[in-house]
């Protein structure tokens, strides 16, 4: 009994990063059964013209809620299981740069996903928009269903565990590196989720700043998607996000298939250098190709060209890396054993999808392919295919490694087989259904498109049912398949070169590479972890911190529907919420919580010199840009395009606003001044700039809210669209610098009564950076939506 | 049965130039799928047996470089090749939907972007939850669509409420229906018939209800549709 | 502990230290210089004579980028960081591009 409790505790508390990975894994699991059963249930509808199966309204539902869930909660989160499991293992590390952060990433992932299920219990229903969440159908006045709300926040919460991981995984994979271990030589799939980071630390925040503004629609009543043209600042801001999403739901699954065929052909890649830049290639023309998801909406011809060409561009290095792949094999001592069928199997498809997409990329081709079946073969075949295949593939070759025993190669086989077979049934006749618009229930006989239909249905119950080949195989041998030795493969990475399961801190020794061994190696002759790793692994506050949001937000949406209860939710939830950030404070105030690899065994190129934190913490800002550039490029859009707006100048008081600059400009200056006293070992010199520079920032807070109110005094509203955006970025800007306060007051507080200690100093320059940051964001922000 | 891959282009100008450029990328496709497939095929069947087979991957080893410069080299240009076909074909198609409606039919892009010009019919669409009205300049709304055969047609296309997706697919038209704005597109309907009118952009509950009809009449039985201010008109159904 | 290596200890603290009295004296020159840049401009745009949309635009952008790279400590740090803060830029740049750019009309 005793024992069951501490396994309870052991999972709810943990921040290992393997456990950490095992629940990403049988999350990303479940999500990907809740989300095929919508498929499936879908398909059903979509059998047979005519069919009443599903009513619009619920198989609006159901597709809505499938797209967002395989995609964000599904493929993403299983590729992120692996990368929580195998990253700092390939790394040589012994865990994650901030593992309470990595278990905080897990649990805002899940319950940002169970936010958006209880949408479903709602009376009127869920999100019914698609995953694209066009404007303005995306707003109260069309979408009025309560629990589009849920999904909203639900969404939030996962660009919180998005952000946070991001973040986490940068710092990781440059610093926490094996002694002499190069970037070059590191794994694909470590390269992968490098540039599939890198991606989202860009692209989120974009999607944060559209869900932000469709809040502030929903829930305050402004106007601003449902201006005039207003729905195509929704097209800018999704699709900035959304096309590099393709592409980071793609690369851990490319990455990964692409270390498979070499491990299993027996033979290193061919050009792997070339691989790596051509995945650094398609990473960054993934961000000036979007507008290909906008070639109907009347946007200016040259416009256009651009992006057909951009988007014709990125074809280069996926057929490079594809041809490469290919290639590789050649010479080698093949093996195809479940894991390189599925690699296999990935690029296979990989390649129809490709393809697909140039087609897309022409606008006049375009004209056919826009909103119809043909895009959704071709995104399945990249996404589904392409992505899932290989991640599938590296659940098979990492099993043996996650439980020490092997699972049954036959039915692996038998399951690539029919899974494959399934796939083509269910997604190639849609390329043959080009005239069919997507997202439609139903379709009228005479259309000729039942048989098709028909054939697609029967594909996606033979590939949906083969997965329980998996599921079957795979519990089945956890507990009863044959023991294996430590690499079954014959594969060359550090983590076939620890047990299986690895033990709780990977490495019984120091894991150091020289020239190209990878090697661990025992300080005079000790197990090093021992001293080198006080303090326990668990801590309670990643679990309750993202349990707190997650009943406000589901009593707030309770309560935008009118549904009973929803004020006691909104206050455990707020109750909650705050204890734990008062906990985990009180946790770094004793130290109670340590973990750290000493810097000196680690490689820690190009960023040898810089503190974790402080390095984490730009990471962040880096994203954050992002999202203060979403926001003030929505106020630019209106003022461009809605017509009616008017300029800063006249709404707003600007000498209020210098004013307000000002001081927030000095609160950052003294933060800095703090800083340094910090950096000098100057106790008196940090607590006089900490406390002016608390000061200043609550007088800005201050004056810009007095600003505000005669804004609104003067009758202004958040009907115009120009004072909503503004307004929204005003309050984004304070938000983020009330969070800085509580900071700001932890580390008064700490330097007061114990001085120096711990990371003081080097949090308090890590906030210096981030209060420069906000600074330089007033300074934006004054400039643009006051003066223009 | 299916409408696909069947050869829309005797339905209209803009069916033709897409089934073209269709035409060429699917050849580009094929031609270089048959060898990539070949190869991910061949490959693995022919290894999987082969004696000579060498292991080079060695636990604890990362593996080295392998490939000379000049292989990779070449495999590079190739594919820049083909992206360099594709696109320049691409970029041609595209000035050719705005030059040809010039060339053949004397409308220039300004007064396709104004949706005014003497040898063309201006249609307002506007696309509302759910459905869609047209607008005559003669002030005949009507929801069917009547088009005449052989002459250029200028859709303006708005919406009132959400987004929507403005198609005749067949005709290979396709414009999204914005508020607050208004898109225009183009077209030359060829062949008299009826044609499926649909929405392609998810609008809501009765998205899958958008369906209308465009009925594509000989010139001078548009003309006489048009002059008696769009009585409702009998035809037979066919195309 | 070596006689040396005590000695190259000192020396580093000595580094430190000097490195931090100039960032804070940076700061407070930063401090003076962008808020005098912001009244010129705030009294440039009052009185009308800085109108156009592109001096205003250049005059916000070169403030911004001016405090972000002080204060963030951007100047001070190993050509890493300067490289990612450059990417940034870049893609705040493309996204605010798209959108002015992206539209029916160009400008
Ligand atoms: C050669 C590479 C690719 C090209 C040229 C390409 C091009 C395009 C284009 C032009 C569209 C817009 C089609 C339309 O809406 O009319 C599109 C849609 C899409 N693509 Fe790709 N694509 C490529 C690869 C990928 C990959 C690797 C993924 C994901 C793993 C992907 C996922 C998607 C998705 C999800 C959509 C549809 C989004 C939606 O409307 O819901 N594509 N692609
Ligand atoms: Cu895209
Ligand atoms: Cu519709």
């Amino acid at each position: 009994m005793a024992h069951r409790v501490l396994q309870i505790k052991r999972w709810l508390f943990t921040t290992n990063h393997k456990d950490v990975g095992i629940l990403y894994l049988v999350t990303a699991l479940y999500f990907f059964v809740i989300a095929g059963t919508l498929a499936l249930l879908f398909r059903i509808q979509l059998s047979v013209p005519e069919n009443d199966f599903l009513p619009a309204g619920k198989f609006n539902q159901a597709v809505t809620n499938h797209g967002l869930l395989m995609v964000f909660w599904f493929i993403s989160p299983l590729g992120f299981a692996f990368a929580n499991y195998f990253v700092p293992i390939q790394l040589g590390a012994k865990d994650m740069a901030f593992p309470r952060l990595n278990a905080l990433s897990y649990w805002l992932l899940l319950f940002g996903g169970l936010l958006m299920l209880a949408g479903f219990f709602m009376p009127g229903g869920t999100a019914d928009f698609g995953w694209t969440a066009y404007a303005p159908l995306n707003t109260e006045t069309f979408t009025p269903n309560p629990g589009a709300n849920l999904v909203a926040f639900g969404l939030l919460m996962l660009i919180a565990s998005v952000t946070v991981g991001t973040v986490n995984f940068l710092v990781t994979i440059f610093q926490l590196r094996a002694k002499g271990y190069k970037m070059l030589g590191l794994p694909m799939f470590v390269w992968g989720i490098f540039f599939t980071v890198l991606m989202m630390l860009w692209a989120f925040p974009s999607l944060q700043a559209a869900l932000t503004l469709l809040a502030v629609d929903r829930i305050l009543g402004a106007n601003i998607f449902t201006a005039p043209k207003g729905g195509i600042i929704w097209d800018h801001l999704f699709w900035f996000f959304g096309h590099p999403e393709v592409y980071i739901v793609l690369f851990p699954g490319l990455a990964l298939a692409l270390d498979l065929i070499s491990v299993f052909s027996r033979r290193p890649l061919l050009g792997r250098k070339v691989i790596i830049g051509a995945l650094a290639a398609a990473a960054a023309l993934s961000f000036g190709v979007y507008a290909h998801h906008m070639f109907m909406t009347g946007v200016s011809l040259s416009y256009l060209k651009v992006h057909m060409f951009t988007t014709e561009l990125i074809s280069v290095p996926f057929g490079i890396i594809t041809i490469l792949a290919i290639l590789s094999m050649i010479g080698g001592a093949i093996r195809l054993s479940t894991p390189m069928l599925f690699a296999l199997g990935s690029i296979a498809v990989f390649i129809i999808g490709g393809f697909s997409g140039v087609f897309n990329s022409n606008p006049v081709l375009d004209i056919a392919n826009r909103g119809s079946y043909w895009v959704v073969a071709h995104f399945h075949y990249v996404m589904v295919g392409a992505a899932l295949f290989a991640l599938f593939g590296g659940l098979y070759y990492w099993f043996p490694k996650m439980t020490g025993r092997m699972y049954n190669e036959t039915l692996g086989k038998i399951h690539f087989i029919i899974s494959f077979i399934g796939f083509n049934i269910l997604y190639f006749p849609m390329f043959f259904l080009i005239d069919m618009p997507r997202r439609i229930y139903t379709y009228p006989e005479w259309t000729g498109w039942g048989p098709l239909n028909f054939i697609a249905t029967v594909g996606a119950f033979i590939f949906g049912l083969s997965h329980l080949i998996m599921f079957a195989n795979l519990l089945y041998s956890m507990k009863h398949g044959p023991r294996v030795d430590r690499n079954p493969w014959g594969a060359w990475s550090y983590e076939w070169m620890v047990e299986s399961p690895p033990p709780e801190y990977n490495f019984e020794g120091i894991p150091v590479v020289q020239g190209n061994r990878l090697m661990v190696v025992m300080a005079n002759g000790a197990k090093p972890h021992v001293e080198l790793h006080e303090g326990n692994h668990l801590s309670p506050w990643p679990l309750l911190i993202s349990l707190g949001p997650f009943l406000f937000l589901l009593g707030l949406g309770m309560w935008l529907g009118q549904v009973k209860f929803a004020l006691p939710l909104i206050v455990v939830g707020a109750i909650i919420s705050l204890y734990s950030v008062y906990g985990w404070f009180r946790d770094d105030f004793y130290e109670r919580f340590k973990f750290e690899e000493p810097p000196e065994y680690k490689e820690r190129w190009p960023f040898t010199s810089i503190h974790r934190v402080k390095l984490g913490m730009y990471f962040f800002l880096f994203g954050d840009a992002v999202f203060f550039a979403g926001l003030v490029g929505a106020y630019i859009f209106m003022r461009l395009e809605a017509g009616a707006t008017l300029s800063g100048l006249v709404t707003h008081n600007i000498l209020l606003g210098l004013l307000a600059t000002l001081l927030m400009l000095w609160s950052a200056v003294f933060m800095y001044i703090a800083a340094r006293g910090a950096k000098l070992g100057d106790k008196t010199l940090a607590l006089a700039g900490l406390s002016l520079s608390t000061v200043l920032s609550l007088a800005y807070v201050v004056v810009t809210g007095l600003d505000w109110a005669s804004v609104f005094a003067v009758g202004f509203t958040l009907a115009d669209p120009a004072i909503a955006t503004s307004a929204t970025t005003a309050l984004a800007h304070v938000l983020h610098l009330l969070a800085g306060l509580l900071v700001a007051l932890y580390l008064t507080l700490k330097i007061w009564v114990r001085g120096f200690t711990g990371h003081v100093p080097e949090t308090l320059d890590a906030l210096a950076v981030y209060w420069g940051f906000l600074a330089a964001i007033s300074v934006l922000v004054f400039g643009v939506t006051y003066v223009f | 049965m299916f409408h696909y891959p069947f050869d829309p282009s005797q339905f209209s100008e803009t069916a033709r130039v897409w089934w073209n450029l269709f035409g060429f990328y699917l050849t580009v496709a094929i031609l270089l799928g048959i060898a990539v497939y070949a190869a991910l095929v061949l490959i693995p069947f022919i290894y999987s047996r082969s004696r000579k087979a060498v292991d080079e991957i060695k636990p604890g080893v990362v593996p080295g470089e392998r490939g000379r410069n000049a292989y990779l080299a070449v495999i590079v240009v190739l594919i820049l090749a083909s992206f360099l076909a594709v696109f320049v074909e691409s970029y041609i198609s595209v000035n050719e939907l705005a030059s040809l409606i010039e060339e053949e039919y004397g409308v220039t892009i300004e007064q396709l972007q104004a949706g005014e010009a003497d040898g063309a019919l201006v249609v307002e669409v506007r696309g509302f939850q759910w459905g869609w009205t047209f607008k005559y300049p003669n002030g005949i709304e009507s929801d069917v669509l009547y088009l005449p055969a052989g002459r250029p047609v200028i859709f303006k296309v708005t919406s009132d409420d959400v987004f929507h997706a403005f198609s005749i697919p067949d005709l290979r038209v396709k414009v999204d229906a914005i508020p607050g704005q208004v898109n225009m597109g183009w077209t030359v309907p060829q062949t008299p018939g009826t044609y499926r009118i649909q929405c392609y952009e998810l609008c809501g509950v009765g998205h899958a209800e958008m369906i209308s009809k465009a009925v594509v009449l000989p010139p001078e039985l548009f003309d006489f549709w048009y002059e008696s201010l769009g009585e409702e008109l009998v035809v037979e159904e066919g195309g | 502990m070596g006689e040396g290596e005590a000695q190259g200890a000192q020396k580093v603290d000595y580094a430190v230290r000097l490195r931090e009295r100039r960032k804070l004296a940076w700061a407070v020159a930063v401090g003076f210089m962008s808020s005098a840049l912001l009244m010129v401009f705030t009294l440039g745009v009052v009185t009308g004579a800085l109108t156009t949309g592109a001096a205003l635009a250049v005059a916000v952008a070169v403030i911004t980028l001016f405090v972000a790279f002080m204060l963030m400590d951007i100047v001070w740090e190993g050509w890493g960081i300067q490289l990612f803060s450059v990417i940034t830029v870049i893609i705040v740049m493309l996204l605010m591009l798209n959108i002015i750019f992206g539209r029916q009309v160009m400008p």
